[in-house]
């Protein structure tokens, strides 16, 4: 088993095979060999380790990624399809979305990144700008001169 | 707001006010406003007018900054510039993966963090050169920076589209950055002024599909001399040529994993022994179609004769 110590100071003991699918925790484990010794994650808060394990959890048995597998993922040919169970477990709040994102992507599991980024894409395709604003709280700051160049971009845009 | 706040604001709304006016200027009152015009000097008038522009433009451009500002507290700019340029690089792209360059522009128009990550900070979203008009093609190229870029011009898709020459002009100083080429057209001359370009090494290519369309009774038949690419094409992997006969001993037709030749007749007494060399200089060969290839008859076939 494996302790791991939140930024907010909770224990949660974990399968090796579970904080495994993380590859900095996977690293870590390897580099200090057997050990007793809790595994602090100043980045992570405890609602969203929560999250992170159950997801890590789930996948528990799956292969892990190889080299070969991320070199051969043409990120010019991905899309954005989703598993069934993994949809499931990405509908939570706007909040809790970017943060599981930023811990994916610290403790570096891949699989995990891969689900927050998608999700954040399906909720931006086929939107227009004020729609996409409104759904993340963004106003347009644009100056003119950058309107009227987005004006033209969104001409040429429309011709092709 | 705090009382420190709007004076601060409103020093530096002065400052502002009086770096554009010059040191001469008065600040209007709004007594003034009630003497008539007639009794006002022009040049007085001038200068409140000035000062008037000026409160406008600094009161925009605060306005503007204080906009960038609250963006930046929003969640989702929480997420770093790579993390969010890979959640663009997704939301561009349709069901089966192709890039989507109007999509690009919708996401580009939400605010300038945005279309500052999507115009810097990602080359990879601006690798696709499919069919542009020519005042797209140095946009792409420039965002682009050095990343490999995929060549793509179709006249059957877009009969209408860009001059090719045009296009050809634009995209060449990048050969070098070339990974994919598919160039699909109708006129001899289009192709015969690419392969004249050929003359240097393509040392990323990886996917080469040239193909000269049947147009209206023209004959459209082609000859090819010379070794396209000076013969150096380390990366290729994937040819097709149609009606396009390309000496088969050219260097490009080794190391192959998909191989696909149409509608093209070979002049050469050898080019069939040199079909069989080509094949056996691709050991990994995954896929080939060939489709209607016309060789000279065969006088006597002895393999070894031919090194086979």
């Amino acid at each position: 088993m494996v302790n791991l110590v939140t930024s907010d100071n909770e224990s949660f003991t974990v399968e090796k095979a579970v904080a495994s699918r993380s590859v900095l925790i996977k690293n870590m484990l390897e580099d200090v060999g057997e050990s007793d010794q809790p595994i602090p994650l100043p980045n992570v808060t405890a609602s969203v380790l929560k999250k992170v394990l159950e997801y890590c959890d789930h996948h528990k048995n799956e292969p892990m990624p190889t080299s070969e597998d991320l070199a051969a993922e043409d990120t010019r040919k991905r899309t954005t399809d989703i598993g069934e169970w993994d949809q499931k477990f990405i509908q939570v709040d706007q909040e809790m979305l970017f943060e599981i994102i930023l811990a994916a992507n610290y403790l570096d599991i891949k699989p995990l990144l891969d689900v927050g980024c998608k999700t954040v894409a399906n909720m931006i395709k086929g939107k227009t700008p004020e729609e996409i604003r409104k759904l993340f709280n963004i106003v347009n700051d644009f100056t003119p001169e950058e309107e009227a160049q987005i004006k033209k971009e969104n001409e040429w845009a429309e011709d092709r | 707001m705090e009382s420190k706040a709007l004076l601060q604001m409103f020093q530096a709304l002065v400052s502002e006010t009086q770096a554009n006016i010059g040191p001469s200027a008065q600040p209007a009152t709004a007594e003034r406003h009630h003497e008539r015009s007639d009794s006002v000097p022009q040049t007085r008038l001038d200068e409140e007018f000035q000062a008037l522009q000026a409160i406008a433009a600094y009161t925009r451009e605060r306005m503007l900054e204080n906009r960038s500002q609250c963006n930046q507290l929003s969640p989702v700019h929480q997420l770093p510039d790579e993390i969010l340029s890979a959640i663009f690089s997704l939301a561009v792209r349709d069901e089966r993966g192709a890039q989507l360059f109007y999509d690009i522009t919708l996401i580009s128009n939400v605010c300038r963090l945005w279309r500052g990550i999507i115009s810097e900070g990602s080359p990879n979203l601006w690798t696709g050169l499919y069919t542009l008009p020519t005042r797209l093609v140095n946009v792409f190229l420039t965002r682009s920076r050095a990343a490999p870029l995929e060549i793509e011009f179709d006249q059957t898709e877009n009969p209408k589209a860009t001059c090719f020459s045009e296009f050809l002009h634009l995209v060449l100083p990048q050969f070098h950055c070339w990974k994919t080429c598919r160039f699909v057209l109708f006129d001899k001359d289009d192709i015969t002024s690419f392969l004249r370009h050929t003359a240097t090494s393509a040392s990323q290519l990886e996917t080469l599909d040239l193909q000269l369309k049947s147009n209206a009774g023209r004959a459209n038949r082609l000859f090819v001399f010379h070794h396209p690419f000076a013969g150096i094409t380390p990366e290729l992997r994937n040819l097709t040529l149609e009606r396009i006969p390309v000496p088969l001993e050219a260097p490009m037709f080794k190391g192959l994993t998909r191989l696909t030749l149409r509608d093209i007749s070979y002049s050469n007494i050898d080019s069939i022994y040199q079909l069989l060399r080509v094949l056996e200089a691709s050991p990994f060969l995954e896929g080939i179609d060939f489709m209607n290839l016309g060789f000279l008859p065969i006088p006597h076939f002895t393999p070894e004769a031919h090194g086979i």
